[in-house]
Parts: C-alpha cells; sequence; structure tokens
C-alpha cells in the first residue's frame, strides 16, 4: 500500500514541477541505475541533477508513509526498520507508529534524502524529545507543502526558500532549523 | 510521437526507480561498539580538542559465532554534534571547521554520516572536535543504524554508543524536554545509541 502511494506522490509533484524537471529527474535516476552505484536509481547525492532525486523521492516517500498510515485504521504500519532498531531477529517486523514512521524510518540508504523533512513543518508537537533542539514550528498542511513544488525547486534548498517564502510567519530560523540541524540540508547562499 | 516517448520514459522511471529498495537489509544482525572519548570532565575549555575514537574490535561476535574481522567493505554511523543555545532554547551548528576526522573521513552527502577508515588495521574512525565558543555541546548518535560489512560476506546494522559512565545529561536545560528528553534518551540508549553531553567553560 504505501508503495502505491509513494508513486502516486510523484506523480502529484509531476503536476507541479512538469516536464522539463521530470527529465532531469529521469537523467539523474538512470545515471545510477544501470551499474547500481550509490544503492542504484537514486543518483549519489553530487551528481548533476541529484537534487531533483533528493527532492521528488523525499517528497513520494513521505506521502506514501502519510497515506499508508490513514489507510490503516490503528495509524500504524509494519516495519522492518523498526524492528531492526528495537533489536528484534532480523527479518521479522513490528509495528510503527504515525511519528516515527514519518520522521525517523529510513528506507532510502542515500543518506541525503531527507524524508523527514515534511512532517516536520506539519506537526506542533515532539513525539520524539530530542527534537525539541531543532523543530519548533510546524502547522503546514500537506497541500500548502505541495504549493511550495515548482519548475525551478531543483534542491531542497530550493524547496527552504519556498517555504519561507511562502509561509513568513513560520520564521526563517525555526525552518532552517529544521532543514539544517533536523536533516543536514545546509543551504549557504 | 512526442507524447509517446513522454510517457513511455516516465513510466520507465515509475518502473524501475521510484520503489525503495530495501535489498533485504533490515534482516541483519545487529552489531553495538562502544567509542571512547578521550577527556570525560564534565566541562573542558577553551582551546581544548575533544576527541571521539571508535574501532571495529578484531572479533565480532554474530548469531553464528565469533568472525576474525579479516576486512571491511564499510562501516559508517550517523552522529550530531550540537550547542545548545540556553537563551532561545535551539540547538545550533558548530562551525564544520571545528569538526574533523584523524581516521576516517565525512561523508561528502550527509555532515552527520561518519566513513570508518577500512584502509588499515585497527579500523577506526576518529572523530575531533574543538569547540569555538564557551557553552553546553552535545554528541547525539542519531537513532538510524549504520551500515557495516566485514569479510566480503557478513552484513549487519552498526549502532555506537560512548563508553562513558556519567553522560551529564543534567546539563540540558529542562525547557528542551526534561523528563521526557531523559526517556528519550534512555530509549535509544537500550537499543544502542549514544548520548553525551558536555560544557566548554
Amino acid at each position: 500500500m504505501q508503495t502505491a502511494f509513494h508513486e502516486l506522490g510523484h506523480a502529484s509533484h509531476f503536476q507541479r514541477a512538469g516536464q522539463g524537471y521530470w527529465l532531469d529527474f529521469i537523467r539523474a535516476t538512470l545515471r545510477t541505475h544501470p551499474d547500481n552505484q550509490c544503492n542504484g536509481g537514486y543518483g549519489c547525492g553530487n551528481n548533476p541533477d541529484d537534487g531533483n532525486v533528493q527532492v521528488g523521492e523525499s517528497w513520494a516517500e513521505f506521502i506514501g508513509t502519510d497515506h499508508a498510515l490513514r489507510f490503516h485504521a490503528n495509524g500504524q504500519k509494519t516495519s522492518r526498520w523498526w524492528a531492526a532498531a528495537q533489536g528484534f531477529p532480523g527479518g521479522t517486523s513490528s509495528f510503527i507508529d504515525y511519528q516515527t514512521a514519518l520522521e525517523r524510518e529510513t528506507w532510502f540508504f542515500n543518506d541525503w534524502i531527507p524524508t523527514g523533512v515534511y512532517n516536520d513543518l506539519i506537526d506542533l508537537n515532539n513525539t520524539w524529545a530530542p527534537e525539541n533542539f531543532w523543530d519548533r514550528t510546524g502547522g503546514l498542511s500537506i497541500n500548502q507543502l505541495y504549493t511550495a513544488f515548482g519548475p525551478n525547486v531543483d534542491f531542497m534548498c530550493d524547496y527552504q526558500e519556498e517555504i519561507i517564502r511562502l509561509y513568513p510567519n513560520l520564521g526563517r530560523n525555526n525552518v532552517e532549523d529544521i532543514f539544517r540541524i533536523g536533516h543536514t540540508i545546509n543551504c549557504t547562499f | 510521437m512526442k507524447k509517446l516517448l513522454c510517457i513511455t520514459v516516465i513510466s520507465l522511471l515509475f518502473l524501475t526507480a521510484c520503489e525503495p529498495d530495501d535489498k533485504d537489509i533490515f534482516n541483519l544482525e545487529k552489531i553495538k561498539i562502544k567509542g571512547r572519548i578521550n577527556n570525560t570532565s564534565l566541562a573542558i575549555f577553551l582551546g581544548d580538542t575533544i576527541k571521539l575514537d571508535i574501532r571495529i574490535p578484531d572479533t565480532i561476535q554474530s548469531s553464528s559465532g565469533n568472525l576474525i574481522v579479516q576486512s571491511i567493505q564499510y562501516a559508517n554511523f550517523y552522529m550530531r554534534i550540537l550547542k545548545i543555545d540556553t537563551i532561545s532554547n535551539r540547538a545550533l551548528q558548530p562551525n564544520p571547521s571545528s569538526i574533523w576526522t584523524s581516521n576516517g573521513s565525512i561523508s561528502t552527502t550527509n555532515s552527520y554520516n561518519y566513513l570508518f577508515n577500512l584502509a588499515v588495521k585497527p579500523y577506526q574512525c576518529t572523530i575531533n572536535f574543538k569547540p569555538q565558543e564557551k557553552g553546553i555541546y552535545y554528541f547525539e548518535v542519531v537513532t538510524q543504524p549504520g551500515d557495516f560489512k566485514i569479510n566480503a560476506s557478513f552484513e549487519a546494522r552498526l549502532y555506537v554508543n560512548f563508553d562513558v559512565t556519567d553522560k551529564h545529561l543534567h546539563l540540558i536545560p529542562a525547557a528542551l524536554g526534561g523528563q521526557s528528553l531523559v526517556n528519550a534518551i534512555n530509549e535509544a540508549e537500550s537499543e544502542g545509541f549514544g548520548f553525551y553531553v558536555f560544557r566548554v567553560n
């Protein structure tokens, strides 16, 4: 179920980003896919157009997980990642709650795809206390997050700037802390 | 034709690249190691360098028995080094020039991802931090297991903690979480991830 919503997340992003963006996205994807470089198919994080992968895949993963959790009545989904983090035997799964799945579960082994940044812009309370150091804002809707995408939002730093421009009440420092400290997206202009 | 080409290319992308591929990596064992901090005092002084040294042991205990480490294909883990601003109650990133590795390296795509030196034994990662300002700082091993593969065959997930008894958690301002923060840190500790706080005078 998560996978289906993940792909629909790509489709929604395409509506905002357009064909030009998507060709760059495809180019970056194919560059590493045939030889399985850098955990294959998602760029390496420092190739041309890898920013498109960073933006596109992080959004799709967020949409996929968010909607999969809505579909399940108890708001939990199974996760082998969480099972591993809890020390359960290899191959088993355990249930993971909404906040943990959206912010701490990691599917991508490409360490530069920040799947958790979107929920940090939504949630107003931190369930994982160490976030208190850098997540002090939120309140955006998924539609508001979606509105910030466009043909020229090629990097997460472009996205950060769009979020700050569209929603100045969040505060530049607060948004930058989520991106830079929470998700290692260091935007130096 | 143009439309057909677009549809074909987009379909190719969706079919081949978009689905996250976990490669069954979470079927792996959990390997816990502890790093040493050169100065575990509550407070160090401006100008001091605090050094975290983590070594891969010569023998790894796996569920199938002890494995002698002959080679390492990859070993990494994630850690934040942050300063606590006690006025605004926010975390601040130290100047990147104040953090460097003398064994291993920092990922070029994620500044929290530290890579072990795999060229020579002992396989280790040594992180140096020379604070440029007074204040309260902390190391937080991010609750995301690292990747680990040895002898070209054995893969595991790597959990890094600190070989320190007193982690000085009381230095953290109550406004940043109080007991709920301590609970979260204890939970991470029980999983194998580390948290360490110190002051710079």
